[in-house]
């Protein structure tokens, strides 16, 4: 991963919501990179703040939300020339007008809402296109049926007439992957593709996404809560929460050196399908409430391995590896040394046998 | 936070590495403290004509009340020779305004003329006052116009109560047990409502007598069909739900489904429906009133006032702007807080 | 042998959407589950699973089949002592946690609910011991009782679902994809609580779901819906072990393991009912081994077991 292949790169991101009953401190300090052809996934529960990072690259936070600090630095090429700017520092019609859609596009949860159903699956991909690209209707028409093709759309010259209702939920979230891919976009943001559709369907999507951007070259983002889909399809994986990024690194490192304790608790909270514990491990207590901010770690309430230090200090991240961190005190070298339960050690020397077979 | 190690900024403590032991992670003590109730009431707050339009509501109810009673005159009291009278008040007489002055426009010029006076030269009035003058029989406006609004206010009140007892009912069984019992349920209300309510209300006058009863009942009569759509989609919407599937399934009857469960989920959708009803029902009787289809005389309400000072509007045009000010604030008020209600119980907050 | 605690025998549940339009969401579905056992039924959306649990418990009448609660048949019209032995006997624990429970009421009176209809306790103090020892089960605080739903998380709000549905002390509890709404560390929770209670109070489980994982975790049998027919039933040894039916082969294989080395060259396994050319209609059970048993015309049987 070299330097110049940076194309995204959130630095000390921080943002707040102004509610009725408070602030609620969502985002309190994200540092992301996204190299060009990489796919990176965040990971995380409700509340971790892994939607509204999002939001904030494509500039559709809500309105009562303030940006205390940070910076989105995206680069890209215009007319040639390499531009790089800050996201967090233009207006929104600006944003919109350059980069949705054209440069970064996003693939949201349920395609149900995210297709207008007053408008052909047709009129909908060339929309964007005859905006940013000032295409005739004709050739953006053309262009359209090439998509659906590409996203496995069968009879995409009679599907290019039908509308949302009439396409099963699967198809109806391939559309979107093609809208979203109609401007041939740097980077594509996937939040919970999958996650509304059955098992056999998301499947079939992820390996679509895969196709996708090993043809076009595509970056990808994950957001999601399933580390099934995780280990499917990322290169980089970022956990997130409580608004923090705790615990980032390579896809093999974090799922056979994982080291802070939510991570720990994420990968033994799923069963899989050769676990035969009488006792899912499971982390205790709930989501925080990102309302009432404590000081310390946000996580220290439900982890079990919990310093003292953790209720007065936020860890800093610790250096794992050159590309695997973890914000987590245990690392410190006074910390005592706390192995990952052994439920979990156990299950990853058995996935790491599966893997040599 | 992404700080490399920086030990040096950072001093510890010692047993800062100390686990702390797993107990305090047992229980789950998690909760948010805010209220469906108290957030409403704090987004109404806010909203300054909602709370003007409250105040000024119920400013009108207190004189209503009090007015009648610290006025020496009754509503039906006539003075014969007082007719006509321009509003005198004690106090602002003397800054010039409300000194039963009036100017009569007639065919040759304006003319000034003061019917207090009694000795022409010295211009010392008598010892009686109008305050808001009186009408073409002597009788006082200020008292008939807060008699008048007691009896709009309760005219209104009690028919929108009734409706929304009515409605609420028709609406919530007619949604609930859905297929034919529906059907024929809306299919009624439907040509109910296609009747107009003149025509009802006449059919009523040539049954009853005219008096205060038979408003009440014509106007009970129309206006529980709108309650009950209200109620009917409320609990379309409501009846899939899980928690009423739960019920279901616990063995609830029928009854207390629909009154235990899903009632308390739209009353705020029915309140707020009540209140802007209530404006509705008062022109309503205002507008019967004026064309004679209302209460009789003596008695009045603010439509019959403003039907009888119409008559001298020209001449005295002091006597049609109490009842009709009053009439106009009431209306704009209650529209003002009912909207100020909907949008204060929200129902993007809290409600299904 | 003891007599199995529910029996469903050729259920079928028909939806009449107009008089050209059926929809039939249960085509033919047969099951048992004994008492204290935990039976998973697994299919995706559209496979009829949560019709057959909203049938089982008679929020729906079934079109036909029949089905033996107890001993007793609830599948017609039931008289009121049957009924009241359904109520109270046979409980739900439903998806969304957000709408399962009352926002107008407190939690208290949320889970009470079973006890107040029935007048199941006869005095306020011994109401209030049963909630308040209910919420300790679940692992909920005392103070909670008081609170309405909204002021809860998800997980919590679950809780209070079974806490509903425990307080009955029933013997069978219908799971109606009961954790999928949730975080996946809170499912972990739930799925341990529900574990605890099948422990201590014997209850078996109807467990609906779409996650093969979980459902293989937490079942002793597990039935395969697609289409509103059971293609494949057995213990969960015996399918995940020797998948007969294609789509339970294309379930599982759609799985993704959380192990990137091999996950990452992985192919799903897909299967198309259409271009498949199976009709569920013209199947019948045939016996595998044990209880494993795979919906299947003999054609079709004996090329699914050739490699076996």
């Amino acid at each position: 991963m070299q330097k110049d292949n940076l194309i995204l790169s959130i630095r000390n991101l921080d943002i707040s919501f102004q509610t009725n009953a408070g602030a609620v401190h969502a985002i309190r300090g994200v540092d992301l990179d996204l190299h060009r052809g990489e796919t990176v996934a965040i990971v995380g529960e409700s509340g971790s703040g892994k939607s509204v990072s999002m939001k904030a690259v494509m500039g559709i936070l809500d309105k009562n939300s303030v940006v205390n600090h940070g910076e989105i630095l995206f680069t890209y090429q215009e007319n040639g020339i390499s531009k790089t700017v800050d996201i967090l520092k233009m207006d929104r019609k600006t944003i919109r007008h350059t980069i949705n859609g054209r440069h970064i596009a996003m693939v949201f949860q349920d395609p149900m809402t995210s297709l207008d159903p007053t408008m052909s699956v047709g009129k909908q991909i060339i929309e964007g296109m005859m905006l940013h690209e000032h295409i005739g209707r004709r050739e953006a028409l053309e262009r359209a049926v090439s998509l659906l093709d590409m996203v496995g759309i069968p009879e995409p010259e009679k599907r290019i007439k039908n509308y949302p209702h009439q396409l099963s939920g699967g198809m109806r979230q391939r559309v979107v992957i093609a809208i979203a891919l109609a401007c041939d976009p740097d980077v594509l943001i996937c939040d919970e593709p999958t996650t509304a559709l059955d098992v056999t369907i998301q499947a079939k999507i992820l390996e679509l996404i895969k196709k996708i951007q090993a043809d076009m070259g595509i970056s990808v983002i994950y957001i999601t809560h399933d580390l099934g889909v995780v280990a499917k399809v990322a290169d980089y994986v970022n956990v997130m929460y409580a608004g923090n990024i705790v615990e980032k690194g390579m896809i093999d490192e974090i799922f056979y050196d994982p080291r802070h304790p939510y991570t720990w608790g994420l990968l033994s909270a799923m069963p899989d399908l050769d676990t035969n514990d009488e006792r899912l491990y499971a982390i205790p207590g709930s989501p925080p409430n990102l309302m009432h901010e404590r000081p310390g770690d946000a996580f220290a309430p439900r982890n079990i391995y919990a310093l003292n230090i953790d209720d007065r200090l936020m860890p800093p991240m610790f250096r794992v590896t050159d590309t695997h961190y973890a914000a987590t005190w245990l690392l410190h070298e006074n910390a005592p040394k706390v192995e990952m339960p052994p439920e979990l050690k156990e299950r990853i020397l058995r996935m790491k046998k599966e893997a040599e077979r | 936070m992404t700080d490399m190690q920086n030990n040096a900024y950072i001093s510890f403590l010692p047993g800062d590495f100390e686990l702390k032991g797993a107990e305090n992670t047992k229980l789950d003590m998690n909760f948010a403290s805010q209220r469906f109730w108290k957030e409403a009431a704090m987004r109404f707050r806010k909203n300054k004509g909602a709370v003007f339009s409250l105040i000024t509501i119920l400013l009108v109810i207190l004189l209503a009340i009090f007015g009648p009673m610290i006025s020496p005159y009754t509503y039906q009291q006539q003075n014969i020779k007082q007719t006509n009278w321009a509003p005198r008040v004690q106090g602002l007489e003397n800054l010039g305004i409300f000194d039963g002055s009036e100017s009569l426009k007639t065919s040759t010029g304006t003319k000034l003329k003061n019917a207090y006076v009694v000795d022409k030269e010295t211009g010392a009035k008598n010892d009686t006052y109008y305050w808001f003058g009186s009408d073409a029989l002597g009788r006082d406006i200020w008292t008939r116009t807060w008699t008048g609004t007691r009896v709009s206010l309760y005219i209104a009140v009690v028919a929108v109560l009734i409706d929304m007892l009515i409605g609420m009912s028709y609406g919530l069984i007619s949604g609930y047990f859905g297929g034919r019992v529906d059907s024929v349920l809306q299919r009624f209300a439907e040509i109910i409502n296609s009747i107009p309510t003149l025509v009802i209300v006449t059919l009523l006058m040539l049954i009853m007598k005219p008096g205060l009863m038979t408003i009440t009942i014509a106007l009970m009569l129309t206006g529980w069909i709108g309650m009950s759509r209200i109620a009917r989609a409320q609990m379309l919407k409501l009846k899939e739900q899980e928690f009423v599937l739960a019920s279901h399934t616990l063995g609830a009857t029928n009854f207390r489904v629909i009154f235990s469960e899903i009632l308390p989920n739209i009353i705020g959708q029915l309140i707020t429906n009540t209140m802007f009803s209530i404006p509705n029902a008062i022109f309503t009787e205002a507008f019967l009133s004026f064309v004679g289809l209302g209460i009789p005389e003596p008695m009045c309400s603010l439509g019959s006032l403003i039907s009888y000072a119409f008559k001298s509007f020209t001449t005295h045009p002091f006597q049609i702007v109490p009842p009709v000010i009053v009439l106009a604030l009431l209306m704009l008020c209650f529209n003002m807080l009912a909207d100020g209600l909907r949008d204060a119980l929200d129902p993007k907050m809290k409600e299904m | 042998m003891s007599e199995p605690l529910l029996k469903v025998e050729g259920l079928k549940q028909y939806f009449r959407i107009n008089s050209h339009f059926t929809v039939k969401a249960v085509d033919g579905v047969n099951f048992t589950i004994n008492p204290g056992e935990t039976y998973g039924l697994v299919g995706e959306s559209g496979s009829g699973k949560s019709t057959i649990g909203r049938s089982v418990i008679r929020l729906y009448e079934p079109t036909k089949g029949k089905i033996t609660f107890d001993g007793r048949d609830i599948s017609g019209k039931m008289n009121r002592e049957t009924e009241k032995h359904l109520r109270t006997g046979m409980q739900m624990i439903f998806q969304d946690p957000m709408a399962c429970l009352n926002p107008r009421k407190k939690v208290s009176d949320i889970i009470a609910q079973g006890l107040d209809i029935h007048h199941i306790c006869a005095t306020q103090k011994e109401r209030n011991d049963r909630i308040s020892e209910i919420l300790e089960q679940v692992g909920l605080a005392p103070e909670h009782a008081s609170r309405y739903p909204h002021q809860f998380s998800g997980g919590q709000r679950q809780r209070v679902g079974i806490a509903r549905a425990l307080i009955m002390r029933p013997r069978l509890i219908i799971a109606d994809e009961c954790i999928s709404a949730l975080d996946v560390s809170i499912q972990a929770q739930v799925v341990n609580l529900m574990k605890d209670i099948q422990q201590k109070t014997g209850c078996a489980y109807l467990f609906i779901a779409h996650d093969l994982s979980m459902v293989k975790y937490i079942s002793d049998r597990i039935g395969v819906l697609h289409l509103g027919h059971l293609v494949e039933t057995g213990t969960k040894d015996e399918i995940f072990t020797n998948p007969i039916h294609p789509y339970t082969k294309s379930l599982l294989s759609a799985i993704p393991h959380p192990n990137p080395e091999v996950e990452k060259s992985r192919k799903a396994m897909s299967y198309d009912y259409r271009a498949f050319g199976v009709d569920y209609n013209k199947g019948t059970e045939h016996l595998v081994n044990g209880t494993h048993f795979v919906l299947a015309t003999d054609s079709e049987y004996t090329d699914w077991t050739k490699n076996t």
